[in-house]
């Protein structure tokens, strides 16, 4: 579904409300929803990690739970042959036309855009609400700045990503989304 | 809650994000046909079962989403290690030395 946006230009309604739970004036975090993003899932057998990085010219991070932000997209590595490729939404063909440059083997991208929304955590309290429903280390010292992995929020499966000390992206599948933000909601009240 | 340590991710992670796999070092038979039936049931359901310990196969499911093999202890639940799929089964000295 899609509405007009304040500029004009349309924007997909992604059909998740933060609730007026997760907005109390005394919190320590602000929750947003991302905008509409372009997601893929990337396999490459590990043997061809490094051709298909120099053919697609995506610099792949090979250390499985680091990312890579270049000018066009985030990149996750999940697993040493799966990553996650977050880009703008109107970056999808570029990434395509990409990952096109790599023939001398078979690989998989998939379109997973609209599989996930998108959430970021920002503030003192950010790392605190995400541990409401993981059970990760969020230390610096084991989850650094940089630091991304598929993990466990309650019953629901979530990608963390830490893009600065005290900032979460998490992402989650669509129709956990209400679970998800149940669950933040409850740890927020008992803040 | 028990921390395991995931083999490709080099970390130690919360059990929630694992699955339990089955016993391992289980090499499917390379003609089944050529086996009897008491064979073929002896590799589909005959399992070791030993108390102490375990050879078995591991899943970091919310995690890497890779097979492991590891090593636990069935009385104590304790793990001794974890390695990955393809390497050799350990010996009992290394297995000696991990739990010293
Ligand atoms: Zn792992």
């Amino acid at each position: 579904m899609f509405s007009d946006a304040d500029s004009g230009s349309l924007k997909l309604d992604q059909g998740v409300h933060i609730g007026d739970c997760l907005r109390l004036p005394d919190q320590r975090f602000d929750l947003n929803l991302v905008d509409e993003r372009s997601r893929f899932c990337l396999r490459v057998r590990e043997t061809h990690v490094s051709a298909f990085a120099k053919a697609s010219g995506l610099a792949l991070p090979t250390q499985v739970g680091t990312t890579r932000q270049d000018e066009n997209a985030l990149i996750m590595c999940l697993s040493p042959d799966e990553w996650l490729i977050i880009a703008a939404s109107e970056s999808k063909d570029l990434i395509k036309r990409k990952t096109d440059q790599f023939k001398s083997a078979p690989f998989s991208l998939v379109d997973v855009s609209h599989r996930n929304v998108a959430f970021t955590l920002r503030g003192e309290g950010a790392a605190a609400m995400v541990n409401v429903g993981c059970p990760l280390d969020l230390d610096l010292k084991a989850f650094p700045v940089g630091k991304c992995t598929r993990t466990i929020f309650e019953r629901a499966e979530i990608i963390l990503y830490r893009p600065a000390e005290t900032e979460f992206h998490i992402e989650v599948w669509r129709s956990f989304a209400p679970y998800v933000l149940s669950v933040l909601s409850n740890g927020a009240q008992a803040q | 809650m028990m921390l395991i340590e995931c083999p490709v991710c080099k970390e130690k992670r919360p059990e929630l994000e694992f699955r339990y796999a089955g016993e391992a070092h289980i090499a499917r038979p390379e003609d089944p046909d050529a086996l009897s039936d008491q064979e073929w049931a002896k590799y589909l359901f005959i399992r070791s079962n030993p108390r102490g310990t375990h050879f078995e196969r591991w899943v970091h499911a919310h995690g890497c989403a890779k097979f492991f093999n590891a090593v636990r202890d069935t009385v104590t639940d304790k793990f001794v290690m974890t390695y990955k799929c393809g390497e050799a089964r350990p010996s009992p000295e290394q297995i000696a030395e991990r739990q010293s």
